[in-house]
């Protein structure tokens, strides 16, 4: 969180790296938004360390971070109750590098080459798994993946998990791995090559970006970050709110079409500290929880190909 | 714990080696038919062969894949039964809730082929499939405007997509709801489960002292979920639905089944009803070593009044859709108060210490639970009850 306050306020800027793409048209220099290499804390045994696929690790430092924010010296008191904490994860792609390794494997070797412990961590729900068996999560642990839904899919779930009254706090961890599928694809897609992605740019300046934003959503309200107000689907016309984030991914005229939908009201993006991720809807409520100490509410908002979908959150 | 809203269950389409829609499946549970579907390939998967024309009945886009076509075939069986049509339902707060171990991302086979072999191919099909899970499929074909979500649970996912979806409706996040689960099997998936040591070298014998593994299977089992003052005539009662994890192991279930007894108590609990008033189980019952032994122990030790049905050896071990496909098949047992046949069960097995029923019986029951464990530690419990 330090890092992302200092990004927020200007103080560092993110920068790319570049990767040579082999396409079918020549090689690519394509920028890629990496997250850094995720540092396990001591506390895991090696094994399990060793174990741990990049992107599970990127979902358990995440989630490790927002655990202890959120509880602190009452972690361990917290998890005296495991079945009152749920866990939802939200990842449009979710282990698409590791089914990409055990699906090559497979060409290659045929039946030979299946990796047990390749295929088990390649299913959509092992980040769950190791996030729940790491943490002692025994409540509901559920997994989302339904694209640029899959975000306001998955804070929708928590709010009404806590709402039908069963459980004190919901854990939710949402983001993305950059796949050779995802480099692949995007290099084959015009102005990808140009430099950065820009969210006010109405020509294509998507390139990937990963990482995964935690969440802590408890019952109780003291000491939060926000409240959250509302998450919808399905949107005719935005949020009535003081201040928009808008999830964007660098698409050819997707800030017009923003814009359009917010009647021209001011937005702000923060494609640039992530890159292009379907998830980006959860990274603008991640810094919407930042920044709500200049706001009463935000309204973070994303136009998809089924309209518009919003989660606002208002001072705790 | 609040107890939750029941809703009316007005509509089920399924599809499975067992059959090719309600009446057929029915046949084949509750009165011996042999189903012409199950099509045991080299024994490795229950396969359901779909043909050209009845894809004809149609509108279907070009880029369509065969678990949104399983889906598709078992929501337009479950909105016939509940009155609805296509037209009828476009622009209406209508949620869709999947549920699938893969959501169709495993349908990029001829394009990952081409790329690792280093052709280079164009990967307007690796749009193409991440473009094409099953919830926002069925969302727009059919113009709905209600929340819309794949859940990827692995085996637990069915059951979990109408869980989920039921608290929408107790939410007012949409009036009605298209929920269940599809899957189809690719032979990778087989090359998985096999790495594992999880398939059985023959058909699977659920709870049978002498079980092997799981058989793969494959299609889809939908629900049409209402707020219980729907005007249509429900064919069943959802009451309850309950999760819980064990965190305990990526692939196995945890010895004393944790997360099942958590489920269970939740389901139940929100269902407003006791475990000593449940009638029949519908088991997971994958057929493994592990799994049986786990659920059978804990059936027996926390319901053993309860009828349990293992249906996997007539659909196969549906992964995704399995949940979904086993609380319809709990449904027509509820509708029908008989239990549906158990195929693959020989010997019994002290340690499991469960006999399923191995052929249809009549029996008197309410309430009913469906049970499903997955990968990932997930155990998720689906409380049904009859009109």
């Amino acid at each position: 969180m330090g890092a992302l306050r200092r990004a927020l306020s200007g103080e560092t800027r993110i920068h790319p790296t570049f990767a040579n793409v082999e396409t079918a048209s020549g090689s690519v220099r394509l920028p890629v938004y990496q997250a850094p290499e995720a540092e396990l804390p001591g506390g895991l045994p090696e094994s399990i360390k060793r174990r741990m696929a990049r992107i599970s690790r990127m979902c358990f430092v995440s989630l490790d971070e927002a655990m202890h924010d959120a509880f602190g010296p009452q972690l361990e008191e917290i998890r005296q109750t495991p079945a009152r904490i749920g866990l939802v994860v939200g990842s449009a792609m979710g282990c698409l590098e590791l089914a990409n390794q055990y699906q090559k494997r497979v060409i290659f070797e045929g039946a030979a080459g299946a990796s047990p412990s390749l295929f088990a961590s390649s299913i959509h729900n092992s980040l769950a798994a190791h996030l729940s068996i790491s943490f002692g999560i025994q409540g509901p642990t559920s997994t989302v993946a339904t694209m640029e839904q899959t975000a306001a899919g998955a804070f929708g779930l928590a709010a009404n998990w806590l709402e039908q009254g069963h459980l004190d706090h919901v854990a939710v961890v949402i983001g993305e791995e950059v796949s050779d599928y995802h480099r692949y694809f995007l290099a084959h897609t015009a102005g990808a090559q140009a430099g950065g992605v820009d969210p006010e740019s109405d020509a294509c300046t998507s390139a990937p970006g990963e990482g995964f934003a935690s969440f802590v959503f408890s019952r109780r309200q003291v000491g939060a970050y926000a409240r959250l107000m509302e998450v919808s689907m399905h949107r005719t016309s935005p949020p009535d709110c003081s201040r928009y984030f808008a999830a964007v991914h660098g698409a050819e005229g997707q800030w017009s079409g923003m814009r359009a939908w917010l009647a021209g009201k001011p937005a702000e993006s923060h494609l640039k500290l992530f890159g292009s991720t379907l998830c980006s809807l959860a990274f603008e409520v991640l810094c919407a929880s930042v920044e709500l100490h200049s706001s009463a509410a935000i309204a973070c908002v994303q136009l998809t190909d089924d309209g518009g979908q919003s989660v606002t959150l208002s001072k705790s | 714990m609040t107890r939750q809203n029941s809703h009316s269950i007005t509509g089920i389409g399924l599809l499975s080696a067992a059959g090719l829609g309600v009446e057929e499946t029915r046949r084949t549970f509750f009165s011996g038919h042999e189903p012409k579907w199950l099509d045991a390939e080299e024994r490795r998967f229950l396969k359901f062969a779909p043909q050209i024309a009845w894809l004809q009945r149609f509108d279907l886009p070009e880029d369509f894949f065969l678990p949104n076509l399983f889906a598709l075939l078992a929501v337009e069986e479950a909105l016939a039964m509940a009155g609805l049509t296509r037209s009828s339902l476009r622009g209406k707060r209508v949620g869709v809730c999947i549920g699938s171990t893969s959501g169709g991302f495993n349908y990029r086979e001829e394009f990952a082929r081409g790329y690792h072999l280093g052709e280079k191919p164009y990967p307007h099909a690796l749009w193409t499939f991440f473009r094409t899970n099953s919830a926002q499929f069925l969302s727009r074909y059919y113009g709905l405007k209600g929340p819309v979500m794949v859940v990827n649970n692995a085996c637990t996912s069915g059951a979990d997509a109408i869980g989920i979806a039921a608290g929408w409706l107790d939410g007012d996040q949409c009036d009605a709801v298209i929920c269940g689960g599809t899957e189809a099997i690719l032979e990778r998936i087989y090359f998985g489960f096999r790495s594992l040591m999880l398939c059985s070298p023959g058909l699977c014998k659920p709870f049978d002292k002498n079980r092997r593994g799981l058989t793969l299977g494959e299609g889809a089992g939908i629900f049409i979920l209402e707020k219980s003052n729907s005007v249509r005539p429900p064919v069943a009662r959802y009451l309850g639905y309950g999760s819980g994890s064990d965190a305990f192991h990526p692939t196995s279930p945890h010895p004393e089944a944790r997360g099942l007894n958590l489920a269970v108590s939740e389901a139940l609990a929100r269902a407003g009803t006791s475990r000593a008033a449940i009638g029949m189980i519908n088991a997971h019952a994958t057929g493994t070593t592990h799994n049986d032994l786990t659920e059978g122990r804990w059936i027996q030790r926390h319901t053993p009044q309860a009828h349990v049905s293992a249906t996997k050896g007539y659909t196969g071990h549906t992964l995704g859709a399995a949940g979904a496909i086993e609380a319809v098949l709990t449904v027509l047992a509820l509708q029908d108060q008989r239990l549906p046949a158990s195929r693959g069960f020989a010997e019994f097995d002290p340690e499991t210490g469960v006999t399923p029923v191995t052929s249809a019986i009549d029996a008197e029951f309410t309430a009913a639970l469906s049970l499903s464990l997955g990968f990932g530690g997930t155990n998720s419990v689906l409380c049904l009850g009859k009109i």
